[in-house]
This record gives C-alpha cells, sequence and structure tokens, in this order.
C-alpha cells in the first residue's frame, strides 16, 4: 500500500511566507474566494475580495492538534500527514504517547513543508485544531500572532468554533466523529494547506473500513458550516 | 513489492522496517516508551513480506540482549531494542559483547528520553556506548534512524562488535515518508564456530581481547564515513562552528531557517557521537574560536572535544538538565550569537494529571490496602500500577523489581533496629513480577522478611500498549507460546501463604489482607503473597466479559467527599452547586465498586439487563 504523489501542475506550486503575516491578520488563503470572518481579536469580517484567478495553496505549514486521550486527535494527525504526502510535500509529525490514555492532555504536530525537526516552537504554529475547549489554554500559546484556533465547542469566544459534538449527535453518530467534523470545520474554512476533495479521498483511502461512512459523513457536515 | 515504495511511517516502525530490509533473522526486546513500537512493528513486517524472523518479547532486557547476542555468535544478524533504563537491565552482556565481540551483526536500539517523558532517569545510551567502547549512531529523523539500521549491521560485521543505534522519543514517534525496500535474504545458515579463548575469555584471554578492542574503536574514529557533515556557512560568523546531533540538530536546522540563518553560520550534524572522528575533533579545534555543542542528553561530544573553545551543557551554556526543545535551543543560540533575545513563551502551568482509567482494578486494589492498614508503607514499582500514587497506596518507585527488595529491606530496618515494625504491603504488576519479580520473592524468603506482596495482575503490560506476558501464552508473533504461570513461580519462590481475588470485590479483598497480615506477623510465618487478580478493562472483550451496574448517588450523600479524594476514579465529579457527587455517565463504566466506597451507603449500583 504505497502513497503515488500526484503530480501538480507548476502553476499551482507557490510558496506563501507565513512569516510576513506575523503581526498582521492573515489572510487565510482560500480556493474559491476570500474569506468572512476575523481571526484572533475578534475584528469584523472583510469584504470578499475578487476569487483569486489560481488556487494558492501554502506549500509550508505548521500546525497543532490539541485534545485529551481518546478524541481522536492522532486520527486527524495522520490523515493530515497523508494527505500533505499525497499532495508530494514534505512532512513530518510529532504525537504524545503513553499518558494518553489516562486522562492527560495531549498535542500532536503536523509540519508539511522541508522542515527536518518534528516539533513547532512556541509562537510558530500557523493554526491549530482543538479537539476540546479543555486543552485551548495549555495550548494556545504554540499559535502564531493572529494564528488561527479552530475549536470544537459550542461555547463562543476569540476562535473559530464548531459544535462537533451536536453535529455528530444530529447524524446519529458517536461522539468521537466531532474530530472529522472539526476537521471539515476547517478545511471548509480555508485554513488548511489541502482542499475537502483530497481530505475525503485520504479519509476514504486511510481510515479503517468501518469507521469510513462515519467519518465522511461528519467531515462532509463540517465543511457545510458557516 | 513494487521499488520505491513510499510510506508514512513512525520512527520506530521505520527502523523495525530496516531490520527487516537489512535481513536480520532474531528481534528480542522487552516493552518501554519510547521503543516498544518497534518490536510490534517487526512482527508486523515480518508477517507482510514473508520473511522468516524469530521476534520476542523477552522477560527483560538481560535475556532478551543475551538472546540475541547468541543468533550473532552463530553467524546470523540480530536486533534488540529496549528503552535506555532497559540497557541498564542489560549492562552485564552488553559491556561484555564489546570484549568477545560477535561474528553476524549485532544492533542495539537504546531509545533514549529526555525530559523525561516517561521515565525514571534522563541517562544517555551514548555515554554508555562510551563506558563499553561501542560505536554509537545518533538519528535525527525516522528517515535516518530507518537507513542507520543497516548502516550499523555492516558496520557491526566489518568490526566484530555491537553498534548501538540511540534514537530519542522524538524521534520515534515522529512521522515521516520513508522509501520501502525489498527485504534481503541473507543465505547464512546458523554456525557456531568454537574458539573458548574468545567466547569464554576467563581473564587471561580479557588483556589481548580489551587491546583488540582499543584497535577497533582507533579505526572505527579513522573512518571518513562518519566523519560530521558541514553545511558551511557564509563568513557572516567567521570563526563560530555549531556541532549538533540527534535530533537536535533537526531543531537547529529549522531554528536557523526560521532565524534566516541557514548558510550563513558553519553547521556540523554529528552521526557518530562516540567514537568521535579524530580528524574532525583536531581540525574543529585547530580552525574555529568558538564551538558551541547542542547534544542530549549528557555532554557526549563535548566532552570528547577537550577544548577551552568548546561550550555545551559541560560548560553551562547549554542546560544541563531536561529536553533540549526548540524554544530551549533559540535562547541558547541567540546568546552564543549575539543576536537580539526573544522573549520566552512560558506555557500556562496545570493540566489534566494522569490517573487510573475508571474501572480499572488497581484503583480498587489500592483502596482496599489503603483501608486496611492506614499506617502501611507501600513499597511499589514500574507500569500503570504507579499512578496508585494518587491514592497514597504507592510510596516508592525506583526500577524493576526493586519494590519487593525494597519491602525487604524495611522489613529488616525497622525489626533489626529492634523497633515495632509497620505494615509493609509492596506492590507489583503481573509483567514487573516476571521481569524482575522472582529472585526478589525468593530472596525475601530466604532471609525471612515479613510483608504483604500483592501481585496486580491484569492479564497484559498495560502502560506500554499492551504486550502480552508470559501468562497468556502467545508470541509477539500471535503464535501459540508455553505459558507460565504467577502462581507456580510464588509457590517456588518457597513462599507458604498464597492466595487469589479480584479486587473488585473490596470486603473480599480486605479480609484477605487481614489474614496475610497475621501470618506474616506470626511466629512461624514469613512473606505473604495475593493476587489481585481482573484483567485490564482497555480490552474490550474484558468490558463485554463483565458484569455493568447502572450507577446513581442518591440523597444519602454527604458530600464528605471521601470517594472523591481516597478512591479518586474520573467518574466521580463534584457538582459544585449542591454540593454533593455526580456521576459522569460518559465516563463510568458501570464496574460498581464505588458502590463498596461511600461510608454513608449513598452510591447505589443497579444491575443492567
Amino acid at each position: 500500500m504505497g502513497i503515488c504523489p500526484i503530480p501538480l501542475p507548476q502553476s499551482l506550486k507557490r510558496e506563501i511566507d507565513c512569516r510576513e503575516s506575523r503581526g498582521h491578520r492573515p489572510r487565510l488563503p482560500r480556493p474559491y474566494g476570500g474569506w468572512e470572518r476575523g481571526l484572533g481579536g475578534g475584528q469584523g469580517p472583510s469584504a470578499p475580495g475578487p476569487p483569486p484567478k489560481e488556487s494558492i495553496l501554502p506549500m509550508k505549514q505548521q500546525i497543532i492538534i490539541s485534545g485529551l486521550g481518546g478524541l481522536g486527535a492522532l486520527t486527524l494527525t495522520r490523515l493530515l500527514a497523508e494527505a500533505a504526502a499525497a499532495l508530494g510535500l514534505e512532512v513530518i509529525t510529532s504525537e504524545t504517547h503513553g499518558m494518553a490514555q489516562r486522562g492527560g492532555a495531549v498535542i500532536s504536530m503536523v509540519k508539511v513543508g522541508p522542515f527536518k525537526g518534528p516539533l513547532i516552537p512556541a509562537g510558530s504554529a500557523d493554526l491549530g485544531l482543538f479537539l476540546t475547549l479543555k486543552t485551548l489554554p495549555a495550548h494556545r500559546f504554540y499559535l502564531k500572532p493572529g494564528g488561527a484556533a479552530f475549536v470544537n465547542t459550542a461555547t463562543p469566544g476569540d476562535y473559530f468554533h464548531v459544535d462537533g459534538l451536536a453535529l455528530s449527535a444530529q447524524l446519529h453518530l458517536p461522539p468521537v466523529a466531532a474530530n472529522l467534523a472539526l476537521l471539515g470545520y476547517a478545511v471548509g474554512k480555508g485554513g488548511l494547506f489541502c482542499g475537502a476533495d483530497l481530505l475525503e479521498k485520504v479519509i476514504g483511502e486511510k481510515t479503517p473500513e468501518r469507521f469510513r461512512e462515519m467519518n465522511l459523513q461528519a467531515f462532509q457536515a463540517g465543511t457545510a458550516v458557516e | 513489492m513494487k521499488k520505491n515504495q513510499h510510506r508514512i511511517l513512525m520512527g520506530n516502525e521505520a527502523m523495525a522496517r530496516g531490520i527487516i530490509e537489512a535481513g536480520c533473522t532474531l528481534a528480542a526486546s522487552y516493552p518501554g516508551t519510547p521503543a516498544s513500537e518497534i518490536l510490534q512493528a517487526v512482527a508486523a513486517f515480518a508477517k507482510e513480506t514473508g520473511v522468516s524472523i524469530h521476534a520476542e518479547w523477552s522477560v527483560n532486557e538481560k535475556v532478551a540482549y543475551e538472546t540475541a547476542l547468541a543468533n550473532a555468535m552463530a553467524g546470523r544478524r540480530a536486533a534488540v531494542s529496549m528503552k535506555q533504563v532497559g540497557l541498564n537491565v542489560a549492562s552485564d552482556p552488553f559491556l561484555r559483547s564489546a570484549y568477545l565481540g560477535v561474528k553476524g551483526g549485532l544492533i542495539v536500539i537504546s531509545a533514549d528520553d529526555p525530559g523525561p517523558h516517561s521515565s525514571q532517569t534522563e541517562q544517555d545510551s551514548r555515554f554508555f556506548a562510551m563506558f563499553a567502547k561501542v560505536p554509537v549512531l545518533d538519528p535525527s529523523s525516522p528517515r535516518e534512524a530507518k537507513d542507520m539500521v543497516r548502516t550499523a549491521l555492516e558496520l557491526s560485521e566489518n568490526f566484530e562488535l555491537p553498534v548501538m543505534l540511540r534514537p530519542t522519543t522524538r524521534v520515534c514517534h515522529a512521522r515521516q515518508t520513508v522509501n520501502l525496500s525489498p527485504p534481503e535474504i541473507l543465505d547464512r545458515p546458523a554456525r557456531f564456530e568454537k574458539n573458548p579463548g574468545r567466547w569464554c575469555a576467563t581473564p587471561q584471554f580479557v588483556r589481548e581481547l580489551h587491546q583488540q578492542l582499543n584497535d577497533k574503536i582507533e579505526k572505527i574514529a579513522g573512518e571518513p564515513d562518519f566523519s560530521p557533515q558541514l553545511t558551511a556557512g557564509d563568513d557572516s560568523f567567521p570563526g563560530v562552528a555549531l556541532v549538533a546531533s540527534g535530533v537536535v540538530f533537526a531543531h537547529t536546522w529549522d531554528l536557523l531557517e526560521d532565524l534566516g540563518l541557514l548558510g550563513r553560520v558553519d553547521l556540523y550534524q554529528v552521526t557518530m557521537p562516540y567514537p568521535l572522528n579524530g580528524d574532525f575533533a583536531h581540525r574543529l579545534t585547530l580552525h574555529y574560536q568558538r564551538i558551541l555543542v547542542l547534544e542530549e542528553t549528557y555532554p557526549v561530544i563535548e566532552l570528547q572535544l577537550k577544548s577551552e573553545k568548546v561550550q555545551g551543557r559541560h560548560s553551562k551554556t547549554v542546560p544541563g538538565q531536561g529536553e533540549l526543545t526548540p524554544e530551549v535551543i533559540r535562547g541558547v543560540l541567540e546568546k552564543f550569537l549575539g543576536l537580539p533575545e526573544t522573549p520566552a513563551a512560558t506555557p500556562p502551568g496545570g493540566g489534566v494529571r494522569p490517573t487510573l482509567c475508571a474501572g480499572c482494578g488497581h484503583r480498587a486494589a489500592f483502596y482496599a490496602i489503603r483501608e486496611t492498614f492506614p499506617g502501611g508503607i507501600f513499597p511499589s514499582d514500574i507500569g500503570c500500577y504507579t499512578l496508585g500514587m494518587n491514592l497514597g497506596a504507592v510510596d516508592t518507585c525506583h526500577c524493576m523489581g526493586a519494590g519487593i527488595n525494597q519491602a525487604a529491606g524495611f522489613y529488616h530496618a525497622y525489626a533489626a533496629g529492634g523497633d515495632e515494625v509497620p505494615p509493609i504491603v509492596a506492590t507489583i504488576g503481573d509483567s514487573t513480577f516476571f521481569h524482575a519479580g522472582v529472585p526478589a520473592l525468593m530472596n525475601g524468603v530466604i532471609h525471612q522478611a515479613r510483608f504483604i506482596l500483592v501481585i496486580l495482575d491484569n492479564a497484559t503490560t498495560a502502560m506500554t500498549g499492551h504486550q502480552p506476558t508470559p501468562e497468556q501464552g502467545v508470541t509477539a508473533m500471535g503464535q501459540p507460546a508455553r505459558p507460565v504461570f504467577i502462581t507456580d513461580l510464588v509457590r517456588a519462590c518457597g513462599v507458604q501463604f498464597l492466595r487469589e481475588c479480584d479486587p473488585y470485590d473490596i470486603p473480599g479483598f480486605m479480609s484477605i489482607l487481614q489474614e496475610a497480615h497475621h501470618y506474616s506477623r506470626a511466629p512461624e510465618g514469613g512473606v505473604a503473597v495475593v493476587i489481585a487478580r481482573h484483567p485490564c478493562i482497555l480490552d474490550k472483550k474484558v468490558l463485554a466479559g463483565q458484569p455493568v451496574y447502572e450507577m446513581c448517588v442518591t440523597e444519602d450523600c454527604s458530600g464528605c467527599r471521601h470517594c472523591l479524594d481516597e478512591f479518586e476514579c474520573p467518574a466521580l465529579t463534584l457538582n459544585e452547586a449542591t454540593e454533593q457527587v455526580v456521576i459522569d455517565g460518559v465516563r463510568c463504566i458501570g464496574c460498581g465498586v464505588c458502590s463498596h466506597v461511600c461510608p454513608a451507603g449513598a452510591i447505589e449500583a443497579k444491575r443492567k439487563e
């Protein structure tokens, strides 16, 4: 079971220097046009500009995935890594093991692009996926200034949020599907280095057969959330 | 298989793939974070590729080492893997094997845990290799770790001595795309050639073997292939060199890129920290004025450089303890290179404390022990059950098997001093008991110590990922194994009091503990052993096979917090408003044990149909 990288036309490979947006509200690149909501300090929506002529996908991106043991952080980490590999991008990830199932907080890191080390320094992550609000205070400091936080919670705050548990319940899926709903939500907001189509393909190929339908449903529901 | 396959693998899986691809025919290990996944992946890749390899979970690391060693003595390639403190257990054969050497290659994977994240020390296996005079390779990524397996085995065969590969947690548990190749099938029938002067090496032979070892190390230190690799700067920092190894090199690379300094300052990657290439060591101190060494966790490279121009952990330029995370390295680099210092981001304190799972049999056992012997001393050991600390029922945790010996030692300390001896109740897990408990128990019986030993048998090696113990009768490859039973071993140690009980039955368990205590203090008594047997509930089959209760807290709850503080199940929570305890329906598995705990009888268990 090997991965054959998908050859991309030259025009799609443009490097976005994420460091340039330090101190400014970053524009999340979207394949299909502008974006609606402010990041970080809760600033109002900006008027969406004309859709970009080509799809701009960042070639370097650093993502943290934070949660408690059992919430599916490792699944998201692996899916994002497989998506990067499918795009022919270098990727390296790190995980927390062991104490996780004993209720501890866990954090994984996904570094897409020509990085050598698996750790993201504090203040350097482009965005974070938080599977529960409980670990946001502990891990938020990894985000760079203006870095987006996508949180699985019903409680609004200075972050993007989606109630993954409610979504899962609506679809009659078990609570653990909330992790895929969160991923779908982040993709839908244009936050990630890859698009929804590729991730659906990766979910279809890389998650166990018996969870596939559930994962796809939760993911698609997440992408549709406003 | 297709040529040039790529796959995303964890560092441990990548090393396992390397072991299979390099034609090893024996792999032995004992579980230990961060190395546990290596042997599991060897078994998985063996099945996938159809390669014939003997892969085993040995009873302990010394056993694993000696078993692998004999395969190498018979001319076939072997691998042994463990965590860094496992090397302590294997130190006797490790040190000796450097002198006697091997015929087929022997790779020793010893995984360090800077921090530490899950170990009882932060020791550096490279330093151990230096002590043993064994060459050691230091990978900075999963990809490098895989490639270094073959390099290590080839080096081992060229020079006829074991070679160490030293990954750390961040390499073991990182994932990266690696190349897969078809496994090499080496046509080497086992052949042990007798040579008592070498393989028995009584003292009169050792001096000659030591000379040979010294010569081998000197030759390896002259091999240009292992000379550190330079990423040259552009003279922006003349006379300055950065020297890094392992994952610290990878962090440093990413940091320099981030700071815009990659290619501006001379950066060396050391892949063989010991023996450090002699030519490199000489040239470095000759051509540079300021040299910073970044390595984990002891100053192995720094000490071999022997120059005042060199700074590192020994010179206190780099912190002498704790993991060298990118944040720490950044601070060191900024100071060393004279860059503006970015304020260190302080992670917020607190977090969720790890605790035993809801429904864990160990919690019930520890609660019973504490309630029966409130003034007792509780030596314990290493495993999930160390979390009994939270219940105040674990007083010591030293190293594998130490709890039993400490129990005997505490007894002699009090008794020989003529003092009244408090109750002494040692606890040990099933896997730990097989690892190191037998000699300890035997010794306690022989020397007539008086204590209770509770063996916490959850039918698995839980903390490290549920590897089988000798009682399960299954091998690492999933084949039947001949089981060996704890009860037989306990009797063989000469113990005259042995009982078994399911700790879920707290009143029953407590009465057995009382019996055990009377036995241990009776004139003809001695060491009493109680086996607390309840399989780990993380196994879905176990959960499906035990009774499930609907739990609820009645109005009789007085808010005394006894269950929260003394039983500490994560499914018991306090409703701040009513000051009464509430059961968290999501976390509760319905084991029913807490109904024994409430002094007011306010927790009720109703059997679910």
